[in-house]
């Protein structure tokens, strides 16, 4: 076996004591947290809808107690829970959810994340397509008007938060406000009647949906890996190689697309791991802002909701996709640029 | 005395000089500080208390000491005094030299307007539309009229009475496809089950006739019902205005419609709209020249969240608060927060990153580890178990956010140490015997700190704007604390209220963009590739 190879078995082989080191932590805390279902269920049982503010619990007997807490598994030791939850529930995803109790937390997810994922996409297409192309030109003319007016937009796109953004796209371009455009849908994935419309029809609603929140994914992305890509080229492009391919008589042209680019896109290549953590868990503040029904959203409301089940498992689904992506990231990296070595020298 | 300046080494001096030739940053730099200043100073400049109070010859100061209400009024009250009243009472005012100093911009953060307080136009819109007539008549099978309800306005005539036993066909062409409908229906059959069409009456009224869907019935039926309704453009309107001169109402501009009410009318209407100044009240009905219109008194109420105005220059938010106000206070304390956290994070992202990249080995691979598992930890979900537990506050937050928060740093460290353990003048130092501790402290770090100075405005943005978001989901800081996010949120339920998503809007982006400004500005300042050249 390879240096190479062993590097990435024991790499993958890493996530394994990782992901349970999390899940482990996150369980044991979710154990604390006051409010949780037991607190829910007996609450409901003497006449609270869940908003009422009680902590006086007189009037249910301890039997009752227990049998609440025997229901949700609360009486037994703390790390046979925990097993139950990783292996006999594979990870909590057959358990029912504690709000919607008709639903199991696979059932859940399994409905959201796609959602997430045609934003992620579509977020992740458009941000490249718009910060790679600029990057290069903005290297190639580097101090030129356009890198200086070009700046501005990316300067913009750094101080802006991106869900603040989003209030904002939101307010002037959905008709809330009576004194601006009502041009998008205020919020939502799809139509109420999505299903009915003909498929031109469909197309269009989902990219009305669609417009304002991508427009946030690309912003929080988009000065970042403009500058990258830009910093990135005028690097390569100052190094001694780019010079020899001038000097022995290619043209410039030749050197920068033939020769730079490629070695300037490996940073870029990267970032990969990254995106696939942010197309999968989706971003809790954009779909708050845009009420768009994906991971983010889900695992907001299981966490305000003290649902622990769902939230247990869109967190344990979110850091096995963001260890694989890291792991995805070096990979990435080894695969473009064959010198780079992770032994120890 | 001689006061010795401070000398700082000249590479310091040569980067100051960089980041000052870069205007765009320096002024930036100069701006934000500016800025920041301001907003200390939020509680002088927006308060509701005032800064002083002359009062039967003694002086208070309300904005540092608590003074109970009843040194001001003798009502025997501990509790906190409306100033703004006192102020106006006339009590306050018959006192000789009694006298207050408000802030220059009197609302404070956290203080509740009420509706009354905001000026709005005394006026009313008095709107006048046609009000579309609606009827119905009941046909027989000779399509004479049996009955006829609220119709009489459409054909011109006094009563429904005297509709009573008229043929259809003289008030209006009677279609085949009309007449083929009525006499279905009246024979049970489903003939057109759902007809309508528009005909001119005699009147020179043009009317939607409509006959109720078919459905089968046990017996036919002896009558058919028709529904008529007016063509009215509905969209068509016209706008009196009644404004209040000193207690006394007029109206204001004539129109053709208003010209052909009587003075009983006229009056009725200018009672209505003064009766609107004060309460909502219904629309009413009018009848001129036989068509009927609806009068309709429209005047801006005073609801939270409420539009910018004259006093309040951002608006009210959905508590009757006073938006330019809190945006300062917020600003004071999101700078303020932004400031500790990277500092907070930056030391213990140094200490981590330090230990790690100096001892290496174990020690690293160890860290690393549960730095990766620390950093998958969901840091929302944490901070509302401790926020629960312990109760929301700014400590509270600064301390659980900064314990996340330092990894990026530590990264950078981590890296420089690792370089620079290898150098030679670690090594000479390693030989000379030193402790690690001041190998760590006076040789490593220094050389390796220009990540840390680099990252630091970049770092406060990025703080302040997860504070603002944080804000926004509802598990920032405590409830009455002002704060953009906070604004957000109230937008997010009130999406009408444009200024509670504009303002702070701005706000962050100004921040945001100095911050960004100094940063690029450190960074060519601390670029080491400054200092050499290379010909291209």
């Amino acid at each position: 076996m390879s240096d190479r190879a062993a590097y990435f078995l024991r790499r993958i082989l890493l996530i394994f004591p990782t992901f349970i080191g999390i899940t482990f932590l996150t369980y044991l805390l979710t154990q604390f947290v006051p409010g949780g279902p037991v607190e829910q269920a007996m609450m409901q049982m003497r006449g609270f809808d869940g908003s009422g503010v009680a902590t006086r619990s007189e009037s249910i007997s301890e039997e009752q107690r227990e049998a609440i807490r025997a229901h949700f598994g609360f009486d037994k030791p703390f790390l046979i829970r925990y097993y139950d939850w990783l292996v006999v529930n594979k990870m909590g995803m057959t358990v029912d959810s504690y709000k919607y109790s008709n639903k199991t937390v696979w059932q859940l997810i399994s409905e959201r994340f796609p959602v997430s994922l045609t934003f992620g996409i579509a977020g992740f297409v458009l941000t490249y397509l718009i910060c790679i192309p600029l990057g290069i030109a903005k290297a190639l003319r580097n101090g030129s008007a356009f890198d200086l007016a070009s700046s501005v937009a990316v300067f913009t796109g750094y101080a802006i938060p991106a869900f603040a953004f989003g209030m904002l796209l939101k307010t002037v371009f959905s008709g809330t406000s009576e004194h601006f455009f009502d041009i998008f849908p205020i919020g939502g994935f799809r139509s109420e009647f999505f299903e009915e419309m003909s498929f031109w029809e469909k197309v269009k609603d989902q990219f009305m949906h669609m417009f304002l929140p991508v427009m946030c994914y690309v912003i929080g992305n988009f000065a970042v890996l403009t500058l990258l890509m830009k910093n990135s080229l005028l690097e390569q492009i100052s190094q001694d190689y780019v010079r020899t391919v001038v000097a022995k008589g290619g043209s410039m042209k030749r050197a920068v697309w033939k020769h730079a680019l490629r070695n300037a896109l490996i940073p870029i290549a990267t970032g990969f791991g990254g995106v696939l953590s942010i197309m999968f868990a989706g971003s809790v503040l954009i779909e708050r802002v845009f009420n768009i029904p994906g991971m983010g959203l889900l695992s907001l409301e299981a966490i305000v909701g003290r649902d622990y089940m769902v939230f247990m498992g869109t967190l344990a689904l979110t850091s096995i996709v963001a260890l694989l992506g890291r792991v995805l990231s070096d990979f990435c990296y080894v695969l473009i640029d064959p010198r780079i070595s992770f032994n120890k020298g | 005395m001689k006061i010795r300046r401070p000398k700082f080494n000249p590479i310091t001096q040569k980067r100051w000089k960089r980041f000052k030739a870069l205007k765009r940053s320096y002024c930036s730099f100069w701006l934000l500080i500016g800025l920041y200043a301001f907003s200390l100073l939020a509680d002088v400049l927006f308060n509701e208390k005032p800064l002083y109070v002359r009062y039967e010859g003694e002086s208070y100061l309300p904005l540092f000491f608590y003074y109970p209400d009843d040194v001001f009024t003798d009502s025997g009250l501990v509790t906190r005094p409306d100033y703004k009243a006192i102020n106006a009472s006339e009590r306050f005012a018959e006192g000789s030299g009694n006298f207050m100093v408000f802030a220059p911009y009197p609302y404070g953060p956290n203080e509740s307007i009420t509706a009354a307080q905001i000026d709005v136009d005394e006026t009313v819109d008095i709107v006048i539309r046609r009000q579309q007539l609606v009827g119905n008549l009941e046909l027989d099978e000779s399509l004479s009229i049996r009955r006829s309800v609220a119709s009489a306005a459409m054909f011109g005539v006094e009563s429904d009475r005297d509709l009573r036993g008229v043929e259809a066909s003289e008030q209006f062409a009677v279609s085949p496809g009309f007449e083929s409908a009525v006499k279905g229906r009246l024979a049970n059959e489903s003939v057109l089950p759902a007809f309508s069409e528009k005909v001119e009456l005699a009147s020179g009224i043009v009317v939607e006739l409509a006959l109720s869907p078919y459905e089968p019935r046990s017996r036919p039926p002896r009558t058919v019902r028709v529904t008529l309704r007016e063509e009215v453009n509905v969209s068509k309107r016209e706008v009196l205005r009644y404004v209040d001169h000193e207690g006394e109402g007029r109206i204001e501009r004539s129109s053709t419609l208003w010209s052909k009410l009587n003075d009983e009318t006229r009056n009725l209407i200018e009672e209505k709209a003064n009766e609107r100044m004060t309460r909502r009240i219904q629309p009413i009905s009018l009848d001129i020249e036989g068509k009927s219109y609806e009068v309709d008194f429209e005047k801006e109420d005073v609801f939270f969240p409420f539009r910018p105005t004259e006093n309040h220059w951002m608006g009210l938010d959905s508590s009757g608060r006073d938006v330019f106000s809190r945006l300062i206070h917020a600003m004071r304390i999101s700078m303020n927060f932004g400031i500790l956290l990277v500092a907070a994070s930056m030391l213990l992202g140094i200490a981590a990153g330090a230990v790690q990249g100096y001892y290496g080995g174990k020690v690293d691979l160890l860290g690393q580890r549960s730095i990766e598992i620390w950093e998958a930890l969901p840091f929302l979900y944490v901070m509302i178990l401790l926020g629960s537990v312990f109760g929301q506050s700014f400590g509270l937050l600064l301390v659980v956010y900064a314990l996340f928060s330092w990894i990026g740093i530590s990264y950078y460290i981590r890296g420089e140490f690792l370089k620079l353990r290898k150098q030679p003048f670690v090594e000479a130092a390693t030989c000379l015997g030193l402790p690690s501790r001041k190998i760590i402290l006076r040789h490593i770090l220094p050389n390796s700190m220009v990540p840390v100075i680099t990252f630091f405005p970049f770092s406060l943005v990025s703080a302040i704007g997860a504070l603002s978001a944080l804000d926004y989901l509802g598990f920032g800081l405590p409830a009455p604390t002002p704060s953009w996010g906070e604004m957000f949120a109230q937008a997010q339920e009130f999406s009408y209220a444009w200024w509670l998503v504009l303002f702070p809007f701005l706000a962050l982006f100004l921040v945001g963009l100095l911050g960004v400004f100094i940063g690029e500005g450190v960074r060519s300042a601390f670029d080491p590739r400054a200092n050499t050249h290379y010909e291209s």
